[in-house]
């Protein structure tokens, strides 16, 4: 065995030595995560990152109801005639049942004839014609209404355009969502709690689309499958209190999470990040009462789901996030993206039959985003090209690694 | 004389180990031991398997129940037997390994030498091999009646077969099956140094150190040792017993024998409540124990520190998936990374590590008083009476109760009742001092809600806290002449008796004099007269003396 070196552990375990920032141990003391110290600095993973989705009424939110799918909005606008026998074809389920007219540029209301699979194939074959598959309908140099949804029409598509209850940050400083230098006019919503100026463009794009609602999909469940996850660091009030000024890191995970028998991810966990500029973000916050809020800042993350490799840019993120009395975090961020990057994150990546099967229009979808963006304003032609956006946030302590610099874990000594 | 004795004062009034020098008081005679038989545990067939025939043979099959006896396995293979059942086990086992060994492109690695005639049996080529594996198989040469034995086996089983091959791999499987293989036999000598008293033979010499030493059967050198008659010489011993203590070998001797004193066999029936310890799994359980042996092996063999400080040690292996419990960052995404617990952490010592106490816990909860116990039996050598048939746990168990919150309240409840008073008392203070951690070994500062109160004392020395306990063990003599006895026990395979009393007190007095090494100490044991001396037939009396009368332990 070669002599090896000691790592000096930093954490103080001892909850009424070093408590949860702000707030005092409570009840059920002994589940108390306590903070995952790495030098002075404390960690945390984001083991729920989603878009926000706030408990409305379907019918207060899309008074005509949800937005139609692609298969759907296609057979509507398909001759009346030809209406009856495009019905006829169910869903997307057998694979290739169904390819729209994706190779009309002119919307061609025609069917791709059906294509079926040579019989006899092996496990082997059958993958790898499978693979074929995904990398045609995902070839982003195909003309497909997905790939190019400009070139069509959404019908049927529909938004959110109350100015009620609604969830997320305000980003443009104004209640009313009046036009700025830097912001177009549009409508806001308010907080569940009465808070006024709450902006989510995003919301009503999406919000009259099931999978969007809440009972949908959790599209941050490749976190906890260990695809993907986000990782914090927050340095210790400089005043030594439980409020004050911090210095705030993102930083997307190198490591995967892991659950325990419970489905869990464990408090506790050491993880890696990124060592790559583009998706390490760092900004200051200040934490008052319990409530951690940050400046703005450019912040990107690595997103793996299945399929889909993605790098998520957003402009001018803040985080808005209560340190629980568990020792977690829980609260938003609110950000601007990039409407046509954010078409291509969330809807292109799915092929036609991912956005069919989750009743996504994709034409609809596309050209609402452009409608409804409100952020980045040209200051010559006053369009706005960016998307205000929520996300729900859940954190527990972490430690986390830096790459470069495992001392960071404690001090070696001989 | 003069001289050495002068030197011997020198070196003493620096402190230095009286046993490297060859100093100190004289070995007293012992009583002898017993010749044992001990069966080979599961850990020791697999390498005897690997180093004969390589590690690339596969041992498929299940290995009977252990018996664990005197606190050790070690002890308890002398009275483990092999049922029919365990009989069809290691012939399925054996066949299984020398169908690999037979394999085609392996069959010529096996066998060194051509038949005259694939087809037929060769009888010289057979019996070359059998011998040459039978001699590592057995640890001893095959007696010329043994080797015509299994080459008559070869020969026939051939003649049906039409294959030398096949004949030979029968043959070679039989000698995997044959009680000499299985069963670690003691072979007693007449001592000619000693007229009128017994000694082991040199293969059984070989084979006692080998398996205290590297936990694994004599390799080629030890038994060419044994055979030239150096193992019955001081130098040829101390040059074997050296080597063996030099290897890198050396690491597998000593997890096997804290394995077996740690009864880490435990683990393989641990449960845990998932719902209450959902981080535990039998990832963790595994790793638990591989950090505990590491840090064993790292404090005695590579620093060669003082055996007590294990109670005491804030230096300890850390890997990513024991981190969350221990609640600790650990750098590399695999394998293990030393770690050194901050001085305020109130972790230090094996008593806190998870190996011991989720072991020693509840499915569902903490326990005191099997903490207490273990403490008391393996590592004091204090044996603890067993419960009284008749005694209701149920207060001591039911933790919802909101009147007895944390431990220390339901047990001083339990206590009440005088019956079960007299053990606890001297098993709940060890335990409560560990009551910060919980069932699978995380730290918590309260239980219920309530504050926990690890207080408590120990012959003397009290402590508030597990940090304190394990001091307080690191002080306590006991503690270091546990270890010798134990250690004792494990090398000869059965409990120490009343005969053996000034000879343990002797081989407790070097380990301090060696300042509690342990590989000096295995040195002493390992050269020693009385580790390979056999009592007359019918000579071996007295009662087990588990542990050293407490003014023996000073």
């Amino acid at each position: 065995m070669t002599k090896l070196l000691f790592v000096t552990g930093a954490v103080v375990l001892a909850a009424s030595i070093c408590p949860p920032v702000g707030r005092a141990v409570a009840q059920g003391a002994d589940k108390v995560m306590p903070p995952a110290m790495v030098g002075h600095m404390r960690g945390y993973v984001f083991t729920r990152f989603m878009f926000a989705r706030p408990a409305t009424d379907l019918a207060t939110d899309c008074p005509q109801g949800l937005a139609m799918s692609l298969r759907d909005s296609f057979i509507a606008q398909l001759p009346p005639e030809d209406r009856p026998k495009a019905e006829q074809i169910k869903g997307f389920g057998p694979v290739g049942s169904m390819m729209l007219a994706t190779d009309h540029p002119e919307n061609g209301l025609k069917f791709e004839e059906r294509k079926e699979p040579p019989a006899n194939l092996s496990v082997a074959e059958r993958e790898a014609l499978f693979k074929d598959y995904i990398r045609h309908r995902r070839d982003p140099g195909r003309h497909t209404i997905c790939n190019n949804p400009a070139d069509y029409k959404g019908v049927g598509y529909r938004t959110i355009d109350h100015t009620g209850t609604g969830s997320g940050l305000n980003l443009d400083g104004t209640t009313d969502g009046h036009a700025t230098a830097t912001t177009c006019e549009h409508k806001k919503f308010t907080g569940a709690d009465g808070t006024p100026g709450i902006d989510d463009q995003f919301w009503r794009v999406a919000g009259c689309i099931a999978v969007y609602r809440s009972g949908g999909l959790d599209w941050d469940s490749s976190i906890r499958t260990g695809d993907w996850a986000v990782l914090m660091e927050l340095s210790t009030p400089k005043d030594g209190g439980p409020d004050g000024d911090v210095d705030v890191n993102f930083y997307s995970s190198k490591d995967s999470l892991t659950l325990d028998a419970a489905g869990k991810v464990p408090a506790g966990l050491s993880l890696e990040y990124i060592d790559d500029p583009q998706l390490i973000a760092k900004t200051h916050g200040r934490i008052e009462r319990g409530v951690l809020t940050t400046e703005p800042v450019d912040f990107t993350y690595k997103y793996d789901n299945q399929i889909v490799h993605e790098r998520w840019a957003f402009e001018g993120a803040r985080f808005r996030l209560q340190i629980e009395p568990d020792g977690g975090l829980k609260g938003q961020m609110g950000a601007y993206a990039d409407a046509e990057k954010f078409y291509n994150y969330t809807v292109k990546p799915q092929t036609i039959d991912g956005a069919n099967s989750n009743n996504i229009d994709c034409p609809g979808f596309y050209a609402a985003l452009h409608t409804l963006a409100d952020g980045h304003r040209d200051p010559k032609t006053g369009v706005c090209s960016a998307i205000s956006v929520a996300f729900d946030l859940q954190a527990i302590p972490a430690f986390i690694i830096h790459p470069q610099k495992t001392a960071d874990a404690g001090t070696r000594v001989p | 004389m003069s001289r050495l004795l002068a030197s011997c004062r020198v070196l003493t009034a620096f402190g230095l180990a009286l046993s490297l020098s060859g100093c100190g008081p004289r070995e007293p005679d012992t009583s002898g031991q017993a010749p044992v038989v001990q069966r080979l545990t599961e850990k020791q067939y697999r390498q005897v398997i690997a180093d004969v025939f390589g590690d690339d043979i596969r041992v498929v099959g299940r290995f009977e129940p252990v018996v664990r006896k005197e606190g050790l396995i070690e002890v308890g293979t002398n009275a483990a037997t092999v049922t029919p059942a365990g009989f069809e086990q290691f012939d399925t086992m054996a066949r299984n390994i020398v169908s690999q060994l037979f394999a085609p492109d392996r069959r010529d690695r096996t066998v060194a030498c051509k038949p005259a005639a694939a087809s037929a049996p060769d009888d010289a080529c057979a019996g070359q091999v059998l011998a040459k594996y039978g001699r590592l198989l057995f640890r001893r040469p095959l007696s010329s009646d043994e080797l015509k034995a299994r080459v008559a086996v070869a020969h026939q089983a051939a003649t049906s077969s039409g294959s030398f091959y096949d004949g030979l791999q029968f043959a070679l499987a039989t000698e995997l099956e044959m009680p000499e293989f299985l069963f670690r036999i003691d072979t007693a000598e007449a001592d000619p140094d000693h007229p009128g008293k017994m000694r082991l033979d040199a293969y059984s010499k070989a084979s006692r150190l080998s398996f205290l030493l590297w936990n694994a059967a004599p390799d080629d050198q030890l038994l060419s040792a044994a055979e030239k008659g150096d193992l019955n010489s001081e130098r040829g011993l101390r040059q074997q017993v050296d080597r063996l203590l030099a290897s890198p070998r050396l690491e597998a001797g000593i997890r096997g024998f804290f394995t077996d004193m740690l009864a880490f066999d435990g683990f393989e029936n641990l449960a845990k409540d998932g719902m209450i310890y959902p981080a535990f799994n039998a990832t963790v359980a595994a790793d638990a124990q591989e950090q505990t042996l590491r840090t064993i092996v790292d404090l005695l063999v590579v620093r060669q520190g003082d055996y007590r400080d294990l109670f005491t040690t804030r230096r300890i292996f850390m890997d990513r998936v024991l981190g969350p419990i221990y609640y600790v960052p650990v750098a590399p995404k695999h394998g293990w990374v030393p770690y050194e617990f901050a001085e305020s952490d109130p972790r230090a010592g094996l008593l806190s590590e998870i190996s011991f106490t989720s072991l020693y816990a509840h499915p569902g909860q903490s326990s005191p008083t099997l903490r207490g116990k273990a403490v008391r039996e393996i590592f004091l050598c204090q044996k603890v009476p067993a419960p009284p048939a008749n005694v209701n746990f149920a207060v001591a168990q039911d933790t919802s109760n909101p009147d007895y919150k944390t431990a220390r309240a339901r047990l001083t409840a339990h206590r009440t009742n005088p019956t079960c008073a007299g053990c606890h008392r001297i098993m709940d203070p060890i335990g409560l001092a560990l009551e910060n951690f919980d069932g699978i070994g995380a730290f918590r500062m309260q239980e219920n809600g309530a504050p926990i109160d690890a207080s408590g004392e120990l012959d003397g020395a009290h402590f508030a806290n597990a940090k304190d306990l394990g001091k307080a063990i690191h002080d306590n003599p006991a503690a270091a002449s546990c270890l010798v006895d134990t250690l004792s026990k494990y090398a000869g395979g059965q409990a120490s008796v009343k005969g053996d009393r000034e000879w343990m007190q002797w081989l407790n007095g070097r380990f301090v004099a060696e300042r509690y090494r342990v590989p000096a100490l295995l040195r002493t044991l390992a050269l020693s007269n009385g580790f390979y001396a056999i009592a007359e037939p019918g000579k071996r009396t007295g009662l087990s003396t588990a542990a050293l009368r407490p003014e023996d332990q000073r």
